[in-house]
């Protein structure tokens, strides 16, 4: 298996080579195109298992959006198959040799099958508050592909950091994190940070140069409410 | 015509300069600035039965003609997305382009509504496809970048992807996968390509970007 990012960094577009009966598993919605010998199945999330479609419905009443998980297979020869997420942005291509990899749920594009995605991690603690960030876990060997809003900005981390959450992509298993206020009651209410993360430890972090949510609320924000 | 793009990939725009007395077909709203003896002329171009065609293609009812009349003169083009342009000259054969990613053409270049049959709608869904024919320049754009696939055999795409392609590809659209897939999946429609030529993807998808922002609309209850 072979994965190249191109466009990037505005509109990266991942393109996976595919061996013959190779599989590439991605987030459903994110294939532009593929060769015809590929075969999709679907799937409610590797790791998942239990209770398959009532939780994965749930999920998605609670985030607002699918976490369905397809995977890809070149049958019989060779196949390619390219993916693209919704928002414009780039793609960042992860190897995982040891320590798991916790990504923000809308930032997961597509990964090897050897990787297994936990999206029952850390159960409602890993809803950061308010901002409606769900947590994946991805764990095992193998590839990743991890997206953002805008640019993404690696950094290596060695002691205490505070990331606004909204703009968190993905980082090592091996650094703690912990929800909370900015600065005083007062600043989490007029400061308009809201909610931030406190990481702590050694490890990468992955953020995102722009906040979905806040460009989402920017734009939906002037629009004509819609019926529920 | 000479046609220059600049500022591309991300936000592309296309300068097109134009002889005495040359003109310039361009999609409604697409013009960003020109020379100020160009001349304008709007029309439901090829009657009534066409221009419904045109509407329904979710092109604008309307085209505009620019004219520099009587000295050289330039047009900008920019298409609604962000994007990149493309930039063709056509030399007597077809070309297919999705309506939404058609900006502006010659004016020996004649674009149609290509009907790809019926089976290119499902359930209020679907791919419009225009045919261009003729001689001479073809501009087009994308949402995010335009990613170029020879095709040579069969290749699938999820419709909402799609920018141009070669006549010499055959498509058809269709349902992806199984029943499961179909609810599950979120891939929606695709479009089977066969044959042996050229495929023009943009790496976004406007439904998809659209309806993600639509999530952040504000919520009527019903009892408002």
């Amino acid at each position: 298996m072979h994965f190249e990012v191109k466009y990037n960094p505005s509109y990266a577009l991942a393109i996976v080579s595919l061996g013959a009966n190779e599989s590439v598993v991605a987030e459903g919605g994110a294939m532009v195109s593929m060769s015809s010998n590929v075969a999709i199945q679907t799937s409610m999330g590797g790791g998942g298992g239990a209770g398959g479609l009532l939780k994965a419905l749930k999920r998605t009443a609670l985030g607002g959006e699918s976490f369905f998980l397809n995977t890809y297979t070149s049958q019989g020869g060779p196949g390619e198959v390219t993916f693209a997420p919704t928002l414009p942005g780039d793609i960042a291509h992860i190897q995982m040799t040891g320590p798991g990899l916790v990504i923000q749920r809308t930032s997961y594009l597509a990964g090897s099958p050897g990787v297994a995605i936990d999206t029952q991690f850390g159960g409602l603690k890993s809803f950061l508050g308010g901002e409606g960030l769900f947590m994946l876990k991805a764990s095992g060997q193998g590839d990743i592909l991890v997206t953002s809003f805008g640019a993404i900005h690696l950094m290596e981390l060695d002691g205490p950091y505070i990331v606004d959450s909204g703009h968190i992509v993905a980082f090592d298993e091996t650094l703690s994190f912990e929800n909370k206020r900015v600065g005083s009651w007062k600043s989490t209410f007029l400061s308009g940070e809201g909610l931030v993360t406190l990481f702590n430890g050694k490890g990468r972090l992955w953020i995102q140069s722009r906040n979905p949510k806040a460009f989402g609320q920017l734009v939906g924000g002037k629009l004509p409410p819609r019926q529920q | 015509m000479q046609v220059n793009i600049v500022s591309a990939p991300d936000y592309a725009m296309a300068e097109v300069d134009l002889a005495a007395g040359e003109k310039i077909v361009v999609e409604s709203g697409s013009m960003v600035g020109m020379s100020s003896h160009l001349e304008i002329e709007t029309k439901a171009k090829g009657g009534v039965l066409s221009s419904l065609k045109r509407m329904v293609g979710g092109e604008s009812f309307f085209i505009n003609t620019y004219t520099a009349q009587g000295a050289p003169g330039r047009i900008l083009l920019a298409p609604a997305p962000s994007g990149d342009l493309r930039h063709l000259v056509l030399g007597g054969g077809d070309f297919f382009v999705q309506s939404g990613s058609y900006v502006a053409s010659g004016p020996a270049v004649n674009v149609d509504t290509k009907w790809g049959g019926a089976k290119t709608f499902f359930g209020g869904e679907g791919l419009f496809i225009l045919k261009a024919s003729g001689q001479g320049d073809l501009i087009f754009g994308s949402f995010g970048a335009i990613h170029e696939v020879e095709v040579d055999g069969s290749y699938i795409v999820d419709t909402g992807h799609i920018v141009a392609f070669e006549p010499t590809l055959q498509f058809s659209v269709r349902r992806v996968g199984g029943l499961k897939s179909l609810f599950l999946s979120g891939e929606g429609l695709v479009c089977d390509f066969s044959g042996k030529g050229k495929l023009y993807l943009q790496t976004r998808k406007p439904a998809s970007f659209v309806s993600w922002i639509n999530s952040f609309r504000p919520v009527q209850t019903s009892g408002d």
